[in-house]
């Protein structure tokens, strides 16, 4: 039987420790992943995927990934929304993996809007 | 949907939206028996029987989004038609039960797919839900407790190095599904 143990926990943690004071305590940049099933049946899951190995490689810890349900335009799927802290809310169409990957190196990293990929600004 | 993974995804989004706290999932495979098992059970909000008679009509959800709710309908089509069973018991204030089996050798049955990125997604993307997930392969299995992780460590589990360290540890124990 494979089970998670303690001992791989305690890895994780010691890994960890030294970097939590470097941790920045302002808010963090918000990134939600659309999961309705028109989301999940366009590639959601995928996207999600792409843009939680994205935050894994560039260590972005001042980033938090949540998910939400179908807002009614399924016919833009998959939508991601980015807000950064103190920023707009933007709603990104058609996100594909690649395109996920631009939005978090171009507006989440840098900054910029990917304007040609934004279906509406809140 | 091409993968079964992505089914089990979306229906367990149903217990998301219904506010669970606490949602355990269960795969299991007998070999011997040719059955595929699911099942998927939370504490969220639960339905009351007039939802639950309608849960598998594609053209009623509970949502004001839109008009349609196909998650579990498409789930029931694709299970029925492969000669299976799905039960689907529900509380109001207790939570919701799914139970599925299918022989798993039917030839419409999709693939399990990207099963290990389904459960780093619902993992990672829900850090105040507990998942407790028991993943079961002739005789082989895999028990994975977000409970149990948080509690081991000082980082929120949607941290880069939890999430580098449970997609290590997923690829590689659920990597043959």
């Amino acid at each position: 039987m494979k089970k998670l143990t303690l001992e791989d926990l305690k890895k994780i943690k010691e890994k960890t420790q030294a970097e939590l004071e470097m941790r920045s305590p302002e808010g963090k940049d918000k990134i939600v992943v659309h999961m309705g099933t028109c989301g999940i049946a366009a590639g959601a899951r995928e996207t999600l995927l792409a843009i939680l190995d994205e935050i894994e490689k560039r260590g972005l810890k001042n980033v938090v990934v949540t998910q939400a349900g179908c807002i009614g335009l399924c016919e833009y799927e998959p939508l991601i929304s980015v807000q950064k802290v103190g920023g707009p809310k933007v709603l990104y169409k058609y996100v594909t993996p690649e395109k996920a990957r631009k939005i978090i190196a171009q507006h989440v990293v840098n900054g910029q809007v990917v304007s040609e990929d934004v279906l509406s600004t809140e | 949907m091409k993968e079964l993974s992505l089914h089990i995804l979306d229906i367990v989004q149903n217990s998301i939206e219904a506010n669970a706290k606490n949602i355990y999932l269960e795969i299991r495979k007998d070999l011997q028996k040719g059955i595929l098992y699911i099942i998927i059970k939370d504490d969220g909000k639960g339905m009351p029987k007039e939802i639950l008679e309608e849960i598998k009509n594609p053209f009623f959800t509970s949502r004001t989004t839109r008009k349609v709710g196909l998650g579990v309908p498409l789930f029931y089509e694709l299970i029925k038609n492969c000669g299976g069973e799905v039960k689907i018991n529900s509380e109001v204030g207790k939570g919701t039960e799914i139970y599925a089996e299918v022989p798993f050798l039917c030839v419409d049955l999709p693939p399990m797919g990207n099963l290990s990125g389904t459960i780093l997604g619902l993992i990672v993307t829900n850090p105040d839900i507990d998942f407790e997930i028991k993943i079961v392969k002739n005789g082989d299995e895999v028990n994975i407790s977000t409970k149990e992780i948080k509690k081991s460590i000082d980082i929120p589990i949607n941290s880069p190095e939890v999430i580098s360290f449970l997609k290590e540890f997923l690829n590689e124990n659920l990597g043959g599904w």
